[in-house]
């Protein structure tokens, strides 16, 4: 009897033993980072971003690299030849950066060079904002990007007030990078926030070039 | 490092588990070892016993539980009926037997570990059945003897023979033998013993009369397992339970058990693909069950990993109900195993011995293609194509590979290549054979099993085998019960290849993608160029001498320098103990643990043409390597699972109530492991196959996963006088892969069983049986590992040095809640005529709500998708119906026949307005198991359209039909006539379709039989010219909208009779569309899967005792075949019980021998 005993007593010890492991840190993947520094997020919105995708030559052709210079000729033309974007098609793709960019923000916070990430995630938003627009007239805006907040059918904007808060945007980001420092991660200008200020100031009057013939705002 | 630590530690701690279970084993057996147990042990056995006014025959069958004894009677002697009370404690069984039967005198002898009663009567005058003399029986006249026998030709002792309405009779003695005075020859006698059904056989003036009496299962009362081990009577039970004997799984036993499963119970759908080595997949009422083995519910072991002469029965548990004390693991019901523990021999040592051998003997379904033209895509001769398109192989002179020489010439252009597919086939076989030994001695039994399972498939280096070594162990003592198994699996094959689209497969390079131009023959053993580095075959060389490649390989080639290479290990071990604490309550702890590892390594040569391709290893499922650099890839999953349950139950009468409880907790915890690398640019030299042959960095991955899930649950049954059972579980869990604070779950159940039989007492001639039962569950089920993680993902090197990071493009919010479902069940079952005939009935409605999604949302939020909980609802009912029985019986002729029919499907009973995805076919009461892709287009009165001469296919999907069966079934026989049996197991599916890709490919490609019309032959005669007309319209004027769905809004079409031709190649290529690769099936290329197969046949001859002496206890020889005759409705060239037609292998018959020896 006391033998049995035994046996139970050690079995139940055994058992609880085998469960003693730490419960709570199981669903915690240890082969994956649960949190990052902003250069990281920065570096791949960047590639992603701004990244020559494809080696064909006529791509060249496509609205941001040489259209201004040459003219492309072919015997079928092809939607890319006349919208601004590279893709024949708009995407609100640009907007599913918006996390990531407040999250490299929030992540610089308290850092030296805060303020240029955070001028960066201005501007990276307001460039998104002038694709779509661009592309698509009214689109999502001001509440594009916040499904963390219970927004999961951001309203239109129409075009003119899109245009006007990445105004406000783009002078935004301008102001953040005067007052930023270097900056890592950066594939574009090397962390340079005073390039990053003068981009920033040119991409306003790029905007401003387009609205020119609908100036009554 | 600390968590590594951590690891160390855990594995520290369960290896301690497993040695200090084991050494507990060993200690207790030698324990037992050395104290024998004889027959007066048996009666010395003390107990308690503690019953008010209780018929001697519960007394006795409480005290055959108690004292682990067998009691042997006969109800004609003993007052069965008779109510006694009797409060004893620590007194011997002996003791306990006279004092119950005060004040006869009752006789009790031990014969074979079972004790004979009898009572020794008082008055003389009712003196009748004392052992060895009938006293009534003057005048002697006439003596009979005979031998009575169980069914498995045992004698039977203390089997009570009487002489019909007079108290004239005996007993057999120990051997089954009686001798009996009787007043003439013409009486009729009457064998009756308890356990057995009671047989009158007329004398009719014989004087040897020979019996076999059947046991009788209603007084045994059919016992099943239920969840946790709980052994339950069958009339007990609110929910549908099927036993399956070990002996039903054993007639034939070919590679896994599961494919002699198929058929046999009511439901339960296993899927048999003819592809080489590929596991039968089991679903029950269309969801994946849980495996339970001795009790424990193993993460890893599974069905394959099991010998089917181990088995010694298996209990399917159907519904969520049934298993609802597993939790989210039997969230869709469970198939519960009994090994074998060598304790349901009669004592001392027996050795068995089987061995199953088959061959395969010709094919159910094998695909043809035809011979009449060449290689070519435009109905010209191009030495590079490997479409069939081509011209004619008539004998002209065309430049040519020749594999001897190994230069390109000019020879005659004939068909040498007719039967290249069948020739490439080898003879296969299956070699099954198992060698266990069981030991009995009193309260200790043991077994050992060795298993060796040899496949060899039907492509050259294909082989498989299995091994399996099990041991086992059960203790007996008065209080406490101990059982443990243990055993090891291991699976292995050199080669086994990938099936499917994909170049491994050599019905993509010999019968899609190759001409019969060539004889694959030639290449046999003569696949280089170059040793190691360049191939020799038909394509991929030029005729200018350049090297260019092709999308096959030599298939010779692929079968030995591509390889895809397995090894999986499985051991597990578990012990279970078992304490009476008091006679209300007993103990249990029960643990189980697994231990696996699995590797795949892929080696290919560097004079492959083609990759790896879409062929995996474990961790890396699309490794796309090696073509012309060669490559290695190797992945590892190892891992193991321990799930622990403590228990008690127990079970008290009062009155004509009986209360059964369980309280009691699982810990289950589960960990895998993934490594996985991969050469990065080839290997560096030919055949040195390794990671260090990597040219650049190789690439390595690393995956881990843990889970634990905690659980608390209690049990309650409820009865009242064998006429209604009530039975309620409730569980709570507590998982590791729910958000913290969010991570508990109730699931309750409740089940009730009426025995409306108890109300009809006299129908007891004809109906052993009829109850109804029902029962009503909520189970739940939980996300998976890391699910609600919101991770990082990291790109190294993603801008020259600077690594980048991605946030997940899904939100993960905190508050996932687990999937659930509720499940109503409810079912008639009813036994008649002593089991000649059994019905059940089954209906059942499985709502499933609560499922957990990644709903899509647009990219404009921010996010992609949003993992969450749906609104969206499905219900799954479905009908099973199982009829058994046994149509003749007669001394030497026995028919048994189980018939099983079922049916469900599954409709959507609520759509979340968000999430739930917008189709016409997605709507409240329709069906979920669609197959939808896109149509060829069609005027509104259903005319094909043609545009150009060539078929259109539609911009929307249709509705082609359904996927799930419209029901299934199966019909297993078995007939005795003396010593042969004959056994034959049919099964089929009917309904539901499926795409082919076999015949689909080879349309594409050219090759197919039927593809040999008119107009291709005009088309070749003429190359570029077009001679197929296409029987339809063609649109001259008009446009038309269509909504989002496909539906037209408007159309202005005007139509006339289609007058453009195209070539007939045009014609195929556009009615097969490609469905590879993620492409959609044609219509003409759905298939129903409707089909009936002979699974299995076996014919038995047991040999007779007396041939064998005293050496050799029990010999069977068996003819047998497996996979023995098929009909499909609509596939021809391909076999449909894999469920997916995915090239699948030609279908092979099975034929062979099976020898079972006892000694």
């Amino acid at each position: 009897m006391k033998k049995i005993t035994k046996i139970f007593a050690s079995l139940s010890i055994v058992m609880l033993l085998g469960s003693c492991e730490k419960f709570e840190e199981f669903n915690t993947n240890p082969n994956v980072p649960s949190t990052v520094t902003p250069e990281l997020l920065a570096t791949q919105i960047l590639k992603d971003t701004y990244r020559f995708w494809n080696p064909n030559p006529t791509d060249f052709g496509t609205a941001n690299l040489w259209a201004k210079h040459a003219v492309m000729l072919e015997t079928n033309p092809n939607p890319y030849q006349y919208y601004y974007s590279y893709s024949p098609y708009g995407s609100f793709g640009g907007m599913q950066k918006l996390p990531t960019l407040n999250k490299m923000a929030q992540l610089a916070e308290g850092n030296l060079n805060e303020s240029s990430y955070k001028g960066l995630a201005k501007f990276m938003k307001a460039w998104y904002g002038i694709g779509m627009t661009l592309d698509m007239g009214d689109v999502p805006y001001s509440e594009a990007g916040k499904l963390e907040e219970g927004i999961r059918t951001p309203k239109y904007d129409k075009q003119e007030d899109v245009f006007k808060q990445i105004l406000v945007d783009l002078k935004d980001a301008e102001a953040l990078f005067a007052a930023g420092k270097s900056f890592n991660g950066d594939i574009m200008f090397g962390g340079n926030p005073v390039k990053w200020r003068r981009l920033a100031n040119a991409v306003q009057l790029k905007v401003l070039n387009v609205l020119s013939k609908k100036s009554n705002s | 490092m600390k968590k590594q630590r951590n690891f160390q530690v855990s594995i520290g701690t369960i290896m301690k588990v497993s040695f200090f279970q084991f050494f507990l084993f060993i200690f207790s057996l030698t324990y037992v070892y050395g104290h024998r147990v004889n027959a007066q042990d048996l009666l010395n056995t003390r107990v308690d016993l503690n019953l008010e006014q209780t018929d001697i025959r519960t007394v006795l069958s409480t005290l055959e539980k108690k004292a682990d004894v067998k009691f042997v009677y006969s109800s004609r002697t003993i007052p069965i009926n008779r109510k006694v009370s009797i409060n004893v404690r620590n007194r011997s069984v002996a003791e306990i037997i006279t004092e119950i039967f005060k004040p006869e005198v009752v006789n009790y002898k031990e014969v074979n570990n079972r004790i004979i009663l009898n009572i020794q009567r008082n008055d003389t005058e009712n003196k009748v059945s004392e052992i060895e003399m009938p006293l009534v029986a003057p005048p002697v006249e006439f003596l009979v003897k005979g031998k009575v026998t169980d069914e498995k030709n045992e004698g039977l002792p203390a089997v009570s023979v009487t002489v019909k309405n007079t108290k004239t009779g005996t007993l057999t003695n120990e051997n089954g033998d009686y001798e009996l005075k009787v007043d003439n020859g013409n009486v009729t006698l009457v064998f009756s013993s308890v356990g057995y059904i009671a047989q009158e056989v007329a004398l009719g003036n014989r004087n040897t009369l020979n019996v076999v009496l059947a046991e009788d299962e209603r007084v045994l009362e059919e016992v099943v397992v239920t969840a946790l081990g709980i052994k339950k009577e069958e009339k007990a039970l609110g929910y549908s339970i099927q036993k399956i004997g070990g002996d039903k799984i054993q007639k034939v036993a070919g590679v896994d058990v599961g494919t002699s499963l198929t058929g046999k119970v009511a439901g339960l759908l296993v899927r048999n693909s003819s592809d080489f080595a590929s596991v039968p997949t089991v679903t029950i009422r269309g969801e994946n069950p849980l495996i339970v083995i001795d009790g424990v519910p193993y993460q890893n072991k599974t069905l394959t990993d099991i010998s089917a002469e181990d088995i010694e029965s298996l209990n399917v548990l159907k519904g969520a109900t049934a298993s609802a004390l597993y939790g989210f693991r039997g969230a869709n019901g469970a198939i519960l195993i009994t090994t074998k523990n060598g304790s349901n021999k009669k004592g001392g040592i027996s050795l068995d011995f089987t061995s199953n051998t088959m061959l395969t003997a010709g094919f159910l379904a094998i695909p043809e293609k035809q011979t009449l033209y060449g290689r070519g895509s435009n109905n010209t001769y191009d030495i590079n194509s490997d479409n069939s398109w081509g011209v004619p192989m008539d004998g002209r002179n065309l430049v040519q590979w020749d594999p001897f020489e190994k230069v390109f010439k000019e020879k005659p252009y004939l068909p040498v290549g007719a039967d290249n597919f069948q020739n490439f086939l080898e003879q296969g076989f299956i070699s099954n054979n198992n060698l266990s030994v069981a030991y009995t001695n009193g309260k200790v039994s043991l077994r050992n099993s060795l298993n060796f399972i040899d496949n060899k498939g039907q492509y050259p280096n294909s082989t498989l085998n299995k091994y399996t070594y099990s041991i086992g162990g059960d203790i007996n003592l008065d209080k406490l019960k101990i059982s443990s198994n243990i055993s090891y699996a291991k699976k292995t094959s050199p080669n086994i290849s990938s099936n499917g689209y994909t170049s491994y497969d050599p019905m993509y390079t010999l019968l899609i993608w190759s001409s019969p131009d060539f004889n694959v023959l030639d290449y046999k053993d003569n696949y280089w160029i170059t040793k190691g580095v360049l191939q020799n075959y038909t394509y991929g060389l030029q005729p200018d001498g350049s090297y260019k490649g092709a999308s096959q390989n030599n298939p010779y080639f692929d079968r030995y320098q591509k390889t895809n290479e397995i090894n999986r290990d499985i051991f597990n071990a578990d012990v279970s103990v078992n304490y009476k604490l008091f006679p209300w309550l007993n103990a249990t702890v029960r643990s189980g643990l697994d231990f696996y590892k699995e590797v795949g390594e892929l080696r290919i040569s560097q004079g492959s043409y083609v990759a790896t391709g879409n062929t995996g290893v474990p961790g890396n499922p699309y490794t796309w390597a090696g073509t012309k650099t060669g490559g290695y890839v190797i992945g590892q999953n190892s891992g193991f699972s321990i799930n622990t349950d403590a228990l008690l139950t127990g079970d008290r009468s009062y009155k004509k109530f009986n209360f059964e409880y369980l309280a009691g907790g699982t810990i289950f915890f589960n960990r895998d492991d993934n490594m996985n690398a991969a050469t990065a640019g080839g290997i560096s030299i030919p055949e040195f196959f390794s990671i260090k042959a990597s040219v650049t960095s190789p690439s390595i991955n690393q995956t881990l996963y843990r889970k634990q899930v905690n659980s608390l649950f209690a049990r309650l049954g409820v009865s009242w006088n064998k006429l209604l059972y009530l039975e309620a579980t409730a569980r709570e869990d507590w998982s590791s892969t729910l958000a913290k604070g969010n991570n508990s779950y109730f699931y309750p159940s409740i089940a009730s069983s009426f025995v409306i039989s108890e109300l009809m007492p006299n129908t007891a001639e004809w109906l052993n049986l009829l109850k109804l039962r029902s029962s009503y569950t909520i189970s739940k089920d939980i996300p998976g590992v890391y699910s609600i993680n919101s991770n990082y993902s990291i790109t190294n090197n993603t801008w020259n040095t600077l690594t980048g990071a991605s946030m997940p493009s899904n939100l993960y919010p905190t508050d996932i809640t687990p999937s659930a479902a509720n499940t109503f069940e409810t079912g008639l079952q009813g036994i008649f005529y002593n089991h000649r005939l059994t019905a059940d009935v089954s209906y059942y409605a499985k709502k499933m709500y609560n499922g957990i999604i990644t709903g899509p949302v647009s990219p404009a939020t921010g996010f992609s998708g949003v993992y969450t909980n749906t609104k969206e609802t499905t219900t799954r009912k479905g009908w099973e119906v199982i009829l058994g029985g046994t149509p003749v019986k007669t001394r030497n002729l026995k028919w048994d026949a189980a018939l099983n029919w079922s049916t469900y499907k599954r409709v959507y009973s609520a759509l979340d307005p968000t999430y739930s995805a917008k189709k016409p076919w997605i709507a409240v009461g329709e069906r979920v198991d669609v197959l939808a892709s896109r149509d060829f287009l069609k005027t509104p009165a259903g005319d094909l359209i043609y545009n150009n001469g060539r078929l259109v296919y539609s911009s929307y999907d249709t509705r082609f039909g359904f996927t799930d069966p419209d029901w299934i079934w199966g019909f297993n026989n078995t007939v005795s006539y003396k010593n042969f049996t004959f056994y034959a197991s049919l099964d089929g599916v009917v309904g539901g379709i499926m795409n082919t890709r076999t015949e689909s490919y080879l349309w594409q490609s050219g090759n197919h039989p039927e593809s040999l019309t008119p107009e291709r032959a005009a088309d070749v005669a003429t190359p570029g010219s077009k001679n197929f007309l296409g029987n339809g319209v063609k649109v001259v004027s008009g446009t038309v909208t269509y909504d989002a769905f496909g539906k037209i809004l408007t159309d202005t079409r005007e139509f006339v009779k289609n007058d453009i031709n195209t070539t007939y190649k045009q014609y195929v290529i556009d009615l097969h569309n490609s469905s590879a690769w993620g492409g959609n099936g044609s219509p003409t290329d759905t298939y129903s899967k409707s089909y009936l197969k002979l699974r299995e046949i076996a014919v038995s001859y047991t040999l007779p005792a007396a041939y064998m002496k005293n050496v050799v206890k029990g010999a069977t020889i068996s003819l047998i075949g497996q996979n023995v005759f098929l009909w499909a409705k609509d596939f021809k060239y391909s076999d449909p019980d894999g469920g997916v037609e995915d090239f699948s292998d030609p279908s092979v018959r099975y034929v062979g021998a099976k020898l079972n020896l006892t000694f």
